[in-house]
């Protein structure tokens, strides 16, 4: 019976401080733009395209753009490496990487796109509401 | 109300009455049980109607309903057209009910108690599934008639053979976990808290061997149509697959132990509730949108997550709730676990599988769980990495001792001269790893484990067949597991990788293979691949990969090349087209010249120029799309001693294709555009790919057959072992 518990318990005990340690040293916070600038460690940002004047360099794998955050905040980002294909028609943005002091440098880029049937469904919906 | 519709009220309806047929049955009135079976029967028809009705509306092309239009349209051939029925959540739900209601067809054949509650409980689910298909089911029209002319097709990430087996697959074992769960229930309630283990055995097998299909087929899926590179993510959605499947690996262990010494009675019901649970709990994940910010896959929110919470919390407080009823009542084993013995190896390894899925649901929990204390995070993938190496080392040993051990008690001195032979093996593999340099902790004491469990299973498994083909079966598909994790190991951490830009006709050398890119050819469905010629010491080939515009993502689509060899695989995924001159790319326009491209009358109105720092071009543009004009004003900015490349700002067209400028001729006063539909992909004279190497990827195919082929195996021989103590029982 003794056996039996110390050996879940260090089993137990051992998991949980591997899964809280690795929580902390990978969990990412979702974070305002204010609070981008401040924070010190790896962060995700989310928003949408502020504008359409982004640099791209697809020879270079560069890219900048100024992401817009819901209350019209805007942070200028920097991305090196593959560039997602559909990035310019992206509904939303999440960026994660960190904040220099000047620019967001993005490791990581997720980009959502509009998914094309809902946008037609919508579409074919008002014209049968109104014929 | 259209058949479709009428058919989702008779089985709902039909469901309320099965249940409480069931239910009066469970209290002892038999009549009750002839009711609720016939009423499931109705139910069961009324599902296979409704599905075949569904079939019917896709393959003729009904798109007057809303579900038709969204998931398949005129020009998909006919096996994505029957993919479609589970190609959206409508008919998944739908799809869900009728793999439910089979199965309990298949276990209504019992009688008595313990029948018509295990009925009752399969049924419940069905309530709700059937509530929600009556309600917002795939067969709504159109309000006021409506009907779109064509509808919007699958999404051609989907479009692949594996799609249209992987999802039913995995549809199947996510609602055959609703067996344990209605077994175990029916046994809380009748206090039958031994003979319950014999009966859910086969369903356990079965729901380990056809979820393991689900995802490896998945794997299979991503590994040779995303490009990615890999055949893991750990994704919300795999993640959503991967925990009921690790819960219903402890409880399918834990059943064996109890079975031979009588323990772990509260832990396999506990398991056996939760194994449900966790299905619904990663359908609420997945599906109501709630992780909608943390993946990349876009969720569509049906407005169902109230729907799918009310299901989860219905199904928890029923399961918990019974199983702290009779917690007390349940007996305890008359002897502890804690001996050096197989039960206790195996009691380890349930609890190794519990701590597995604990740790991925909270890591997939992580939006939700940090949201309490601050704002909401998501974990790196490589959370899931570190938390599972530890955990794949335990499983290893414990995967290689158990078997060499007896039930009961183990001399040790015995085990000892038993386990040297799988320390070798081991050890072997250790020292070839480090042959090919190899040398990191982690990932060699997980081969130095999975290499042991080999070893030991492997002769274990040659035991076992030597006394009947039965008692090898267990031990194979070990073997596999561990041949499994070998492969993982070494084709995901292992492998040399490098992008590389090839210019057309241009030899270029990347991981010691000679590559040139050779030109575009339109492969089928009018996809493109590029041609790449491939200088490889062991053989020259053909590398075609895909890459193509695809209308639907308004995106590049890419398909890898994947080159097999015996002992690796080189994957060559194409990244991108670099247009090395763009004169070639763009469409000259003078001042008032109208052009037609595609669907589209282009016509060039006039320059709106604007001077000072920042020289900026606005280009005024007509765009004539089916009777109508669209203004486009693409523009280029220059600035003045900047480093003299131009910022581009494209215009979009309604449906987001765009516009943009790239050059100007002020002599002539005519502008060079980029417009959508001039085919692009085929205008670039350099090609980017990355190509990589995945070392012994072949052995996570053959561990995964090897480990699939004996659990499928074992579930038939549950089922026999089942019928023949019925028959043993009837006899006596």
């Amino acid at each position: 019976m003794n056996l039996k518990l110390i050996v879940a318990l260090v089993l137990l005990g051992g998991a949980v401080t591997v899964g809280v340690t690795s929580f902390r040293k990978t969990v990412t916070p979702y974070i305002t733009f204010a609070e981008a600038r401040r924070a010190s460690g790896l962060v995700q940002v989310n928003g949408v395209l502020a504008d359409k004047a982004y640099v791209l360099k697809p020879d270079e794998q560069y890219l900048s753009f100024r992401l817009s955050d819901d209350k019209g905040e805007v942070l200028p980002v920097e991305y090196r490496g593959t560039v997602p294909g559909n990035f310019d028609q992206a509904t939303s943005i999440v960026a994660i990487g960190r904040y220099d002091g000047k620019v967001f440098k993005a490791d990581q880029l997720l980009v959502k796109c509009p998914s094309k049937y809902q946008a037609e469904a919508d579409k074919a919906m008002a014209k049968g509401g109104t014929s | 109300m259209n058949l479709g519709q009428i058919l989702s009220w008779i089985s709902f309806l039909a469901s309320i009455v099965a249940g409480l047929g069931f239910l009066a049955a469970a209290g002892g009135r038999e009549g009750g049980g002839k009711v609720g079976r016939v009423a499931f029967r109705v139910q069961w028809f009324a599902l296979l109607a409704s599905t075949a009705f569904l079939w019917l509306i896709l393959f003729n092309h009904q798109f007057q309903f809303q579900y038709v239009a969204n998931y398949s349209s005129r020009s998909m051939p006919w096996y994505y057209v029957y993919a479609a029925l589970w190609g959206g959540q409508e008919g998944t739900f739908l799809l869900w009910a009728l793999i439910t209601a089979t199965l309990g067809l298949l276990m209504m054949r019992g009688r008595g108690l313990f029948a018509n509650s295990t009925m009752l409980f399969l049924n419940l689910p069905l309530v709700l599934l059937g509530l929600v298909t009556a309600m917002r089911g795939p067969f709504l029209m159109w309000p006021n008639g409506g009907m779109p002319p064509d509808g919007q097709g699958l999404n051609p990430l989907l479009q692949d053979p594996w799609m249209t087996i992987h999802p039913p697959v995995l549809f199947i074992g996510f609602s055959s976990l609703v067996a344990p769960f209605a077994i175990g229930m029916s046994a809380l309630v009748h206090r039958d808290y031994d003979g319950w283990v014999k009966r859910v055995l086969p369903w356990c097998a079965f729901s380990a061997g056809i979820l393991a299909t689900g995802f490896i087929m998945g794997g299979v899926w991503a590994y040779k149509v995303l490009g990615w590179g890999g055949y893991w993510g750990w994704d919300p959605v795999e993640n959503g697959s991967l925990i009921p499947w690790l819960c219903n690996m402890a409880l399918l262990h834990g059943l064996l132990v109890q079975r031979a010494t009588g323990s772990l009675r509260r832990t396999n019901f506990f398991l056996a509730i939760t194994s449900y649970v966790l299905v619904l709990y990663a359908s609420f994940l997945t599906r109501s949108g709630v992780l909608a910010d943390f993946s990349v896959h876009s969720f569509a929110n049906l407005g169902l997550s109230g729907f799918l919470l009310s299901f989860l919390l219905i199904v928890l407080v029923t399961g918990y709730g019974a199983l702290l009823w009779r917690m007390r009542d349940i007996p305890k084993a008359k002897e502890p676990l804690g001996s050096f013995s197989r039960e206790s190896m195996m009691w380890l390894g349930q609890l190794v599988f519990m701590l597995m899925t604990a740790l991925i649901t909270v890591g997939m929990s992580a939006p939700l769980l940090t949201r309490l204390w601050g704002p909401p995070s998501n974990v790196q993938t490589s959370y899931y990495n570190l938390v599972n190496a530890p955990l794949a080392i335990a499983l290893g040993l414990l995967l290689g001792s158990a078997p060499l051990m007896r039930w009961r008690h183990q001399d040790p001195r015995v085990f000892l001269s038993s386990v040297l032979p799988a320390l070798g093996v081991g050890l072997a593999v250790v020292i070839a790893a480090l042959l090919m340099k190899v040398q990191d902790l982690v990932p060699l004491t997980v081969l130095f484990g999975a290499g042991f469990a080999l070893g030991a299973n492997v002769i274990v498994t040659a035991r076992g067949f030597r006394s009947g083909w039965k008692h090898g079966l267990p031990y194979l598909a070990h073997s596999g597991v561990a041949i499994l994790l070998i492969g993982v190991i070494a084709s995901s951490n292992y492998g040399a990788s490098t992008q590389v830009q090839l210019p057309r006709g241009q030899s270029r050398n990347a991981l010691g293979y000679a590559l040139t890119y050779q030109g575009v050819r339109t492969g089928e469905r009018g996809q493109d691949q590029v041609v790449i010629a491939v200088q490889d010491p062991s053989g020259n080939y053909e590398a075609s990969p895909k890459l193509y515009w695809s209308e639907f993502n308004q995106a590049y689509m890419k398909k890898p090349h994947i080159q097999r060899h015996l002992t690796h695989d080189v994957y060559i995924s194409p990244l991108e087209m670099v247009g090395q001159e763009e004169a070639s790319r763009g469409v000259w326009f003078r001042k008032g010249e109208s052009k037609k491209i595609g669907e589209v009358l282009w016509t060039f109105v006039d320059f709106d120029r604007q001077m000072g720092d920042v020289v900026r071009v606005a280009a005024r543009m007509r765009a004539e799309i089916g009777g109508r004009t669209v203004p486009v004003r693409p523009i280029l900015e220059m600035k003045m001693g900047g480093d003299g490349v131009p910022n581009r700002i494209p215009d979009y067209l309604p449906g987001g294709a765009s516009v943009q400028i790239l050059s100007v001729d002020p002599n002539t006063g005519s502008v060079q555009l980029e417009l959508p539909g001039m085919g692009r992909g085929d205008g670039g004279d350099v090609l980017a790919v990355e190509i990589s190497t995945k070392p012994l990827i072949n052995l996570v195919w053959a561990g995964a057959i090897v480990m699939l082929a004996a659990t499928f195996l074992s579930m038939i021989r549950r089922i026999i072992d089942q019928r023949r103590s019925q028959v043993a029982a009837a006899k006596a």
